[in-house]
This record gives structure tokens, C-alpha cells and sequence, in this order.
């Protein structure tokens, strides 16, 4: 088991060190020079040949790479030109923001998709509304249900506050938008881990051991049920963590989503490949945690070596 | 034979012995579909019952009908199954989840699917008597293991603490037999048991369960569709084919006198497949052995009843 984990950790470095090595290519893809986007169009050569010194840029590759990778694994990501800030800095000021949007949005996404995937499941049959729900969220783009919720909530009904901010009450419309559209997912995992838990002859058996209701749920359905949805909530809470663009733009909540978009927009270098290391290690992560728990809750993974 | 435990705890629960099974006029119907057509059975106190039949025959839904395990939403059930005093099919709510491996219990074709796989094997027998006795987990793991000694394990602390996966065909069927014997029931109905397990496998299981029909004085529904079980085990054999009885009575005058002719040719079949040496023999067997099987019957999820 700790081997399983060791290892799962040892290839989920190797990826991460994969991801900084592609980051560092990547620099020379982006077009445009760095010391202009720095110095601005009217800068002179010298003042540019200054700026790439400064940056090391003409240096040889190899020793550009060398110090790169040098800084990023001492924690120092560059400096970013647009916030006048080191990286590291500008990103975990704005970390907070994107764990709490993303906890929030796996919270309710997980309870909706709970509730409906067991009411449905216990019912037998699927209701015309929910179908229609369902095939509506699933088809909704994000932009356009964050701009209905923030048109409902924030401007008829006034419950919600319409302008940016970083107080609790501005995270639960971008945090609805996405629980919402990830919702019917989780409500299909729960119904079909449900329907497969009910049909199973294990379940059988355990109604004929004379088990009540209750203790038939809690000990022979929720777990079974569970370790599918694991997976998916693996990825998704991970996917949240590398910055959510849309939802943080629609609804100004300065999360990591909004600050991929000032990178791109000013082409920020330093401020770019910090974020795409930062997404790449909650994948990592989120990877490595989700085996873990799927290990924990079934014991078929844990021998399957 | 291996002694069973004594002690103060084996005398806690019900140590019902076996009873007169009677069943009358069974009907079983998925939606318009009739599956049983009106069986009736008669199993004297302790003594077993081979249900014999191809697959198709209604064998299977005559388990679960007579246990309480059919959907109600998709199957309707009518007709009586007394087990002794207790008329099954009326019972509801608690007393029906009280009847339940107290007066019938159920033991499964494949084991390998009947546990649940995530849950050691140990609880799962000791979660009948936290619920059923009401007894604390020690007490619980105690009575289960003196099953899982019960059944042959030759280490129940050990076999305890296993997943499914970790035992072998025939120890799951036996996790299965302590589980269904765990609260001393009047009737064990055993749904093919033994079809997934190879021969020898097969024979232990077999012996176990006699010896265990003995020591607690059980009485035993075995349905199968394979006459070397019968020739093992049977006191009587009913044979079943397309919903109904077609012919019972006691296993020497089945065997010996076969009155129906569709008896006739399972037994035959049977005699010749013991017989055959050549393989075109064999071969000839198999196709005459081959029937054509009835459209088969739906799947059918387990109830949940509500809690009185």
C-alpha cells in the first residue's frame, strides 16, 4: 500500500518536472520578445539588450534552462511584469479565492447530484422534468448559465450581489454555476452505482439475512456507490484548482482563472507558466489522493498489483 | 464430523428445527408473462427436496418467490408457502424481515458475486446477529465465528478478516452457507449452489451441507438441473419443466421408475452422459441433452421494503 502511494507520488513528480521542461519550451513558442513586452514599443535597443541581460535571455539554452529550472524548484517562478510582483506571490494572494470557489462548487454539485441520483434511483424510472434538466444543464455553456444566475439572483430577485468582490457572499453565484453544471454527472454516477447496487446478489443477500432498510443502505450501497464517484470527483476538484476562466471572469471572483487571463492578455510570461505549473500540480495531486481514497474504500485495488 | 461448538452462546438463538414445507398453488407472474403456473410442493421436517429442470424452467423464481426476494413492483406473486405454522407470502414489514433467514434462508448460485465485495467476509456473517439478536459487534463476531468453524474453516479468525476476493470458490460458498445457517432457519432454499464450482469442490460442499442439515435438523430445498447432485443428496425430487411440476416422489422410484416421459429423457440423458466414452458419444448426448429454453425470465432487483 505505502509502496503503491510512493510510487504513485514518484511518477506524479516525474509529470509535474515533465510539465516545468514543457513550460520552458513554451516560452519560445509565445510569440513576441520578452524585454518589449516589458520595456514597452517605444524602448530603445539599448534599454532592450539591458532587459535581456538582466533575464538572462542571452545566455546559451542550456544555461537558460539550467537557471530556470534552478529558480522554479527553490519556489521563485519569475517575476511578473504585469503585476510588478514575483509570481509565487501574485499566485498564492490569489490561491485562496479558486480552493474556496472550488471546494464550494464540488460541495454543491456532489449534494445536488446525491439527492437526485438517489431519488431517481429509488423511483425506478427517470421524471420528464429532470430528463429535461438534465439534457438542458448538460448542453448550457458556462458563460451563459453564469450570466442567467447573475441575471436572476443579482438583478431581479436582488439576492446575490451583481458587482465583483472577495466577501463570502460574491463566491455562491460563480459556485452555483458550476455545482449546477457539474451536477448531472454526479446525479448519473449515484443512479447507476445505485441501480447496479440494488440489481447486485449481494444485495439480495443482504436483504435475505433480514438486514432493516437503513442498515442495508449505510453498509452494503453508500460505500459501493462511493468509489466511482471518487474518480470523478478527483478529477473535477482538480480541474476547479487549475483556475476556472470563465466563471471567474463572468462573476469578477479573483481567482486563478482570472489571473490565466491578465497573462495571456499582457503576455506574462513568468505569470503563465507559474499558473500552468500550479494547474499541473493540483492534477498531480488530485491524482494521486484519488487512488489513495479508492484504495481506502475498496480492497480489490489495493491487491490488484 | 466435526464437533460444534457448545456453549452458552449457542444456545441464545432460536434453535428452530426443521418443519413440514408446504407449497400450494404457486403463481408467479412478470407483468403478463405467467412464470409459474401453479406449483405445489410437500417437504417433510429435515429431509431435502431436489427441484430438478433445465434453465428456463422456473427453478430460480421458485427460490425467490418462496424466500420473499422477488421485486413486488415486477412480479406478482400468489398462493401459499407454509413453513410449519408460518405462511410466507403473507407476511410484511417486520415480521416478514424477522422470517427471513429465521424461517427461510437463501443460498446463492455464485457466491463469488454474493458478498459484497468491500466488506469483509466476517461482518458480513455477524451483521445478522447485530441486527437480528440485537448483540453487541464482540458477541456478533463471537456466534460468527463459531459459523465460519461451523462450515469447515480451519482458521475463522483468519477467514474473518478476508475480503471475497481473497478466498477460493469453495470457501465463498461456505461464507455463503454460514451466512444463510446463521440464524438457524427451518428451510434453507439453495439455488444452485454448487454450479460454479468444479467437481470436487462440489462434492465437499455437498457433504457439508448434509452434515450440517443433520446437526441442526434442517430442511433443505435444493434446486439444480444436474441429476448427479440428486443421486448425492435427494430424499425426494421434483422435476420441473416450463412453470410446472410434471412429476415428484421419492428418489429411488424417479430414478428407477420414471413416469414422465420428459424425466425420462433428463435421465437419460444423465445416464449416458456418465456413460459415453467416445467423444461422438458424448457429443450425441450433449445435442439430444440440449432443450429449447423458454425466453428468460427479467431481471429482478431486490426489495427494499419499507421499515414498520
Amino acid at each position: 500500500m505505502a509502496l503503491r502511494i510512493g510510487r504513485r507520488f514518484l511518477f506524479g513528480a516525474i509529470t509535474v518536472f515533465g510539465v516545468i521542461l514543457l513550460t520552458f519550451v513554451l516560452q519560445f513558442v509565445v510569440p513576441g520578445d520578452p524585454a518589449r513586452s516589458i520595456a514597452g514599443p517605444r524602448a530603445s535597443p539599448e534599454v532592450l539588450e539591458e532587459i535581456r541581460q538582466q533575464l538572462g535571455l542571452d545566455q546559451p539554452l542550456l544555461v537558460q534552462l539550467g537557471n530556470y529550472l534552478g529558480a522554479v524548484f527553490t519556489g521563485n517562478l519569475g517575476y511578473s511584469y504585469s503585476f510588478d510582483q514575483p509570481v509565487s506571490q501574485v499566485i498564492f494572494e490569489r490561491l485562496p479565492a479558486t480552493v474556496w470557489l472550488a471546494l464550494l462548487a464540488f460541495a454543491i454539485e456532489l449534494a445536488i447530484g446525491a439527492v437526485w441520483g438517489s431519488w431517481e434511483a429509488m423511483r425506478g424510472r427517470r421524471s420528464a422534468l429532470l430528463t429535461t434538466v438534465n439534457v438542458g444543464l448538460l448542453s448550457m455553456p458556462t458563460f451563459a448559465l453564469g450570466f442567467l444566475l447573475l441575471l436572476l439572483f443579482g438583478y431581479v430577485l436582488q439576492w446575490a450581489p451583481i458587482e465583483g468582490g472577495t466577501v463570502w457572499a460574491n463566491v455562491i453565484l460563480p459556485a452555483l454555476t458550476l455545482g449546477l453544471l457539474g451536477a448531472p454527472y454526479y446525479a448519473a454516477a449515484v443512479r447507476d452505482g445505485m441501480i447496479t447496487s440494488l440489481g447486485s446478489p449481494y444485495l439480495r443477500t443482504a436483504v435475505s439475512k433480514g438486514l432493516t432498510r437503513p442498515v442495508i443502505v449505510r453498509r452494503h450501497m453508500v460505500r459501493n456507490v462511493t468509489a466511482p464517484i471518487i474518480t470523478l470527483a478527483g478529477m473535477d476538484i482538480a480541474l476547479f484548482l487549475s483556475g476556472v476562466v470563465f466563471v471567474e471572469q463572468i462573476f469578477a471572483w479573483p481567482g486563478l482563472g482570472q489571473l490565466q487571463v491578465v497573462a495571456f492578455q499582457n503576455v506574462d510570461r513568468p505569470l503563465l507558466t507559474g499558473t500552468v505549473i500550479i494547474a499541473a500540480i493540483a492534477v498531480v495531486l488530485f491524482g494521486v489522493l484519488t487512488d489513495g481514497a479508492r484504495a481506502l474504500i475498496d480492497p480489490r485495488v489495493r491487491t490488484g498489483e | 464430523m466435526t464437533g460444534i461448538p457448545t456453549g452458552p452462546l449457542r444456545e441464545v438463538g432460536s434453535y428452530a428445527m426443521g418443519e413440514d414445507v408446504r407449497v400450494d398453488d404457486l403463481h408467479v407472474q412478470f407483468g403478463e408473462t405467467e412464470v409459474l403456473h401453479g406449483v405445489s410442493l410437500e417437504i417433510s421436517a429435515g429431509s431435502t427436496l431436489v427441484l430438478v429442470g433445465e434453465s428456463g424452467s422456473g427453478k430460480s423464481t421458485l427460490a425467490l418467490a418462496a424466500t420473499r426476494l422477488l421485486e413486488p413492483g415486477l412480479a406478482q406473486t400468489s398462493g401459499r408457502v407454509h413453513v410449519g405454522e408460518v405462511e410466507m407470502l403473507g407476511l410484511t414489514g417486520a415480521t416478514l424481515r424477522r422470517a427471513r433467514s429465521r424461517v427461510i434462508a437463501y443460498l446463492a448460485q455464485d457466491a463469488s458475486v454474493a458478498l459484497n465485495p468491500l466488506m469483509r467476509v466476517g461482518p458480513q456473517i455477524a451483521e445478522a446477529y447485530r441486527v437480528r439478536e440485537r448483540l453487541g459487534w464482540r458477541a456478533a463476531r463471537v456466534r460468527a465465528l463459531e459459523g465460519l468453524a461451523d462450515v469447515g474453516m480451519r482458521d475463522p479468525r483468519r477467514t474473518y478478516r478476508q475480503y471475497p476476493h481473497q478466498l477460493s470458490g469453495g470457501m465463498r460458498q461456505r461464507v455463503m452457507i454460514a451466512i444463510a445457517l446463521a440464524l438457524r432457519p427451518s428451510l434453507l432454499v439453495a439455488d444452485e449452489p454448487t454450479t460454479a464450482l468444479d467437481v470436487t469442490v462440489q462434492k465437499e460442499i455437498l457433504d457439508l451441507v448434509a452434515r450440517l442439515q443433520r446437526e441442526f435438523g434442517l430442511t433443505v430445498l435444493w434446486i439444480t438441473h444436474d441429476f448427479a447432485v440428486v443421486a448425492e443428496i435427494a430424499d425426494d425430487v421434483a422435476v420441473m419443466r416450463d412453470g410446472r411440476v410434471v412429476e415428484s416422489g421419492p428418489v429411488h422410484r424417479i430414478f428407477d421408475h420414471p413416469e414422465h416421459e420428459y424425466t425420462q429423457s433428463l435421465l437419460n440423458s444423465f445416464t449416458a452422459s456418465r456413460t459415453a466414452t467416445t467423444k461422438s458419444e458424448r457429443a450425441r448426448v450433449l445435442t439430444g441433452a440440449i432443450a429449447v429454453a423458454p425466453a428468460s425470465e427479467p431481471a429482478t432487483p431486490t426489495v427494499l421494503e419499507e421499515d414498520a
